[in-house]
């Protein structure tokens, strides 16, 4: 059966469209980092839709407005919830008439009988800077922030009523308000955003730039970094690329046990990009030299240098080198292999390697080189290089 | 000269292993000494293999001074954040890295024989004869050295000396002088010139060394022969490398990211390498010519985001690396199609520019799980790749051969944090096709016994088999212990050893660091 075509364009929209709806929705009820806000420990009833429908405002219970940094407490006190709420601590069963304030003490401390101190509220301080007075100063409003808990019905107001950087971002974007990581974020010395915390380490969730530091984040990198390195550097000093980049240890998370054994086969494969690390001609080259892994001529275990022909086989196997014809070649004839990734050839063989044979007898260009853009752009820009193995320069030319 | 250099040398070490973190608000000195010693394989014909020793200390010093200009009151911020520190008009800034690095093991020190004749051989001094391992012999290099400006008038950034150039699609070290602009509108220009670094800079790293650049050991041509001999040297990796590039991006945007550049590498020609007889070899030629571009979309706050890349290679007058992909989140979850394509090419004096090549694609799959951005973490991966070859008429008569070969696999990994005290991964992978097979998994930990120790450990079990040499085949199994121990704010000391094993071969492995600049691993 085909489906008509109306019906696949209908349904390829309605994936469209429900994975962005998904993606749009999730994105937006997402928790707030522990990290930033650690994990609260509220042994509290009470509700703020309750309140706020009796029009008691934010500001009579929370002096948030005079607050200047992130660790003040602003919770409202025994004496300020007593401005309604009748409350004796001798009478920890306190009875009030119906539709009065409630005096019991459990009726917000649950499970507390009024001996000892109620069980504590467990708020850490959130790791960010944070001035109250100043926002409210620009006229911010705290649904503005925490949202409208009345209208969202909220009862006890938890981690999920604190803010999220996405909403930050809304004033925060280097026009209203300064949009310097470290306007929020705890800076450390060096005015990098500091990422070590008690709590755990902090980490993008992708909101501001879709960089996301999921568990491969480290190895794909490359894709959030290429273009906006400066944003990088709100946290990562530029040391901190050339440990990798050109370092001197073996990065256990890229190469891990055994690696050396079996390096190979991500160098044929070209699984990870070596040469984002190791240069082919200089790193690999050398070390394979030294351990005589290629054909050079001083060190080299090819069979060059022994009486018996086996030895080659200990690196690549029987077929590799056919002969001279072109035409009749082994099916595992090397140049098929050179053809299909050439950086694998590179990273053990010299160009001079090469050249022996390529230079003389047998032409390493593809069918119809002379007449490509490849050979035009290379004889403009680096004709010399033609010269290596053309001696005549009558011969260097592109059709 | 070699006892003056060692000497140097060891004095650098002293300084540096003496220094500790600056308590000065505007600088900070990091050193960090690296002790290894671990054993490579030998491959022998004549004999049994054998195993290479090295042992290796590395020591690094890194130095950042900033904020040099006295900072200046600022009229807007100052009354709103009394408590702030008060800002320089820009920040004047000077930044340093070098590293020593060298082998005191055989795999550097030692010898290595070899025939002249049929039954004359000699031996020569393993770094004399591999021209490569110079850069593990007493080998002193200035990864950054450079000073400058940032933020002046708010738009400008300005530094002059070593520094590291990232470039959309790969990377460069630049000894010169770069310049980026903020203008308005959210674009920003960028300009850089001054000199490629290459093995031959001075104090420059080999993996500065543009790849594929004619061979450590070359040859050059004898006019009195008409023919290529082997070479002392390889004059073109010696020439200065005149470098400018421009690039054109956005900034400031969260919804997107885009860069648009262009460079250039160049060298003069050097005498000797090609025939020139009557003067007819070019005065100069290119090393690098590229133009890429990159764009990276987050219209909706980290849940679609959308990228793509391509580098035009002028020298080789083709696209030669492309990217391009999405990134689909949704709460814990995260999916994301991506699409490579790469042609390998090489800088301008290399001949593998001019070899029959083809390019290859790899398609992936990868999908993130990060519940409530909490304690778990994992992800799983497929791949498809494709490699292209041609000329498949021309084999042997009764033979035939594909145009193409392929590769795919997947990996999975899960991580756990388990709270303050320690975390655990696991790592499976299963990859076959062009290459081999490669199969096994990877578990490793870490325990925090105190504020001060903690130790980490590592079990793997790997299968792999190459898919051209029968011999090639082995189970590899590997442990890893290793232990931190924080000796105060800002000094950490690391000591992990290692052991593999294999049908071939025992490898042992011990890493030492001290590290006065630490910085917890991520």
């Amino acid at each position: 059966m085909t489906a008509e075509p109306w019906m696949t364009r209908a349904i390829l929209v309605a994936a469209l469209v429900s994975t962005l709806g998904v993606a749009v929705w999730a994105a937006r009820g997402a928790a707030p980092s522990t990290v930033i806000f650690p994990v609260q420990r509220l042994s509290l009833s009470f509700s703020h839709q309750q309140h706020l429908g009796l029009d008691v405002g934010c500001g009579y219970c929370h002096g948030a407005a005079r607050s200047r940094r992130a660790a003040d407490r602003n919770l409202p006190d025994e004496d300020t919830c007593a401005t309604c709420h009748p409350i004796d601590r001798s009478q920890p069963e306190k009875a009030v008439a119906a539709g009065q304030p409630d005096a019991r003490c459990a009726s917000c401390h649950p499970g507390w009988n009024g001996a000892g101190t109620p069980p504590p509220v467990v708020i850490p301080t959130p790791n960010l800077k944070f001035n109250h007075e100043l926002h409210a100063a620009r006229g911010m409003k705290c649904i503005d922030c925490h949202g409208d808990l009345l209208a969202q019905g909220v009862g006890l107001a938890t981690r999920a009523q604190l803010p999220r950087m996405a909403s930050c971002l809304g004033c925060h974007d280097g026009a209203t308000a300064p949009a310097a990581c470290t306007t929020c974020h705890i800076g450390d010395r060096d005015g990098k955003v500091r990422t070590e915390y008690p709590e755990g380490q902090l980490l993008p969730s992708g909101a501001l730039r879709g960089d996301a530091h999921d568990l491969r984040f480290r190895i794909d990198h490359a894709r959030a970094a290429a273009n906006d390195e400066k944003y990088c550097q709100n946290c990562h000093k530029r040391e901190e690329c050339l440990d990798c980049h050109d370092g001197v240890v073996k990065p256990i998370d890229f190469h891990a046990g055994d690696y050396v054994a079996m390096h190979g086969i991500d160098a044929r494969r070209g699984t990870t990009d070596c040469g984002s690390c190791h240069r082919l001609q200089t790193f690999c080259t050398g070390c394979h030299a030294r351990t005589g892994v290629n054909d050079d001529p001083k060190t080299s275990q090819f069979q060059r240098l022994s009486q018996d022909p086996s030895a080659i086989n200990r690196f690549h196997p029987d077929g590799w080198w056919t002969g001279n014809d072109r035409n009749m070649r082994d099916a595992r004839d090397h140049s098929f292999e050179a053809q299909r990734n050439l950086r694998a050839c590179a990273s053990c063989h010299r160009e001079e390697f090469c050249k022996e044979c390529h230079a003389q007898q047998i032409n390493p260009h593809p069918a119809s080189f002379g007449a490509s853009q490849r050979c035009r752009s290379l004889l403009a820009r680096a004709g010399r290089t033609c010269l290596r193995c053309h001696i005549d320069v009558a011969d260097v030319r592109c059709r | 000269m070699p006892a003056v250099r060692s000497l140097g040398a060891v004095a650098l070490a002293i300084v540096a292993t003496a220094s500790e973190p600056a308590r000065a608000y505007e600088f900070e000195v990091a050193a960090q000494s690296v002790a290894q010693g671990y054993q490579l394989r030998w491959i022998r014909f004549d004999e049994q293999d054998r195993l290479l020793n090295r042992r290796r200390f590395t020591q690094s010093l890194s130095l950042d001074v900033w904020n040099i200009l006295e900072p200046s009151f600022d009229p807007v911020m100052s009354p709103i954040r009394p408590h702030a520190p008060p800002l320089a008009p820009f920040d004047v800034f000077v930044t340093l890295q070098l590293r020593i690095d060298h082998d005191f093991g055989e795999y550097t020190q030692g010898g290595v024989v070899y025939p002249i004749a049929p039954s004359n051989t000699i031996e020569e001094a393993a770094v004399s004869a591999v021209p490569e391992l110079a850069g593990a012999d007493l080998g002193l290099v200035v990864l950054a050295a450079s000073a400058g400006a940032r933020d002046i008038f708010g738009r400008v950034d300005v530094a002059l000396g070593r520094q590291i150039v990232v470039d959309n699609l790969d990377w460069m070290a630049l000894d010169g002088l770069r310049l980026v602009a903020r203008l308005p509108a959210h674009l920003a220009v960028e300009g850089h010139a001054g000199f490629l670094v290459r093995d031959a800079s001075p104090l420059g790293s080999p993996t500065h060394e543009p790849d594929g650049s004619g061979s450590a050991q070359c040859t050059a041509f004898s006019l009195e022969d008409g023919v290529y001999l082997p070479a002392a040297e390889c004059a073109g990796r010696l020439e200065p490398a005149p470098t400018f590039g421009a690039a054109l991006a956005t900034h400031g945007l969260r919804w997107l990211s885009a860069r648009l550049s262009y460079r250039r590498s160049l060298s003069t020609t050097a005498g000797g390498l090609y025939p020139d007889a009557a003067d007819e070899a070019p005065s100069w030629g290119v090393l690098e010519e590229l133009v890429s571009g990159t764009l990276r979309g987050n219209p909706w706050g980290g849940a679609i985001v959308p990228w793509a890349a391509a580098r035009w290679n002028l020298l080789l007058g083709l696209i030669d690396e492309a990217h391009a992909g999405i990134r689909l989140g949704a709460g814990a979850h995260a999916l994301t199609p991506e699409a490579i394509y790469s042609f390998p090419s090489f800088e301008g004096d290399s001949i593998f520019n001019v070899f029959s090549s083809e390019p290859y694609l790899d398609l992936r799959l990868t999908y993130d799980l990060w519940p409530g951005r909490g304690r778990l973490r994992g992800y799983a991966r497929g791949f498809w790749r494709r490699f292209w070859n041609s000329d498949t008429e021309t084999v042997l008569p009764g033979q035939s051969v594909s145009d193409h070969a392929d590769a795919g696999g997947a990996t999975a990994g899960v991580r756990l944090l388990l709270g303050e005290r320690g975390a655990a991964r696991l790592d499976l992978s299963y990859e076959d096709g062009h290459g081999g097979l490669r199969a096994g998994g990877d578990l490793s930990g870490r325990l925090r016994l105190g504020p001060r120790l903690s130790l980490d450990g590592r079990i793997s079990l790997v299968r792999f088999e190459s898919d051209t040499l029968p011999d090639l085949r082995a189970t590899t199994f590997g442990a890893q212990a290793g232990a931190r121990l924080v000796l105060g704010p800002g000094m950490a000391l690391h000591v992990s050893a290692e052991e593999n094993s294999n049908r071939f071969e025992n490898q042992f492995r011990l890493v030492a660091i001290l590290d006065l600049s630490f910085r917890p691993e991520h």
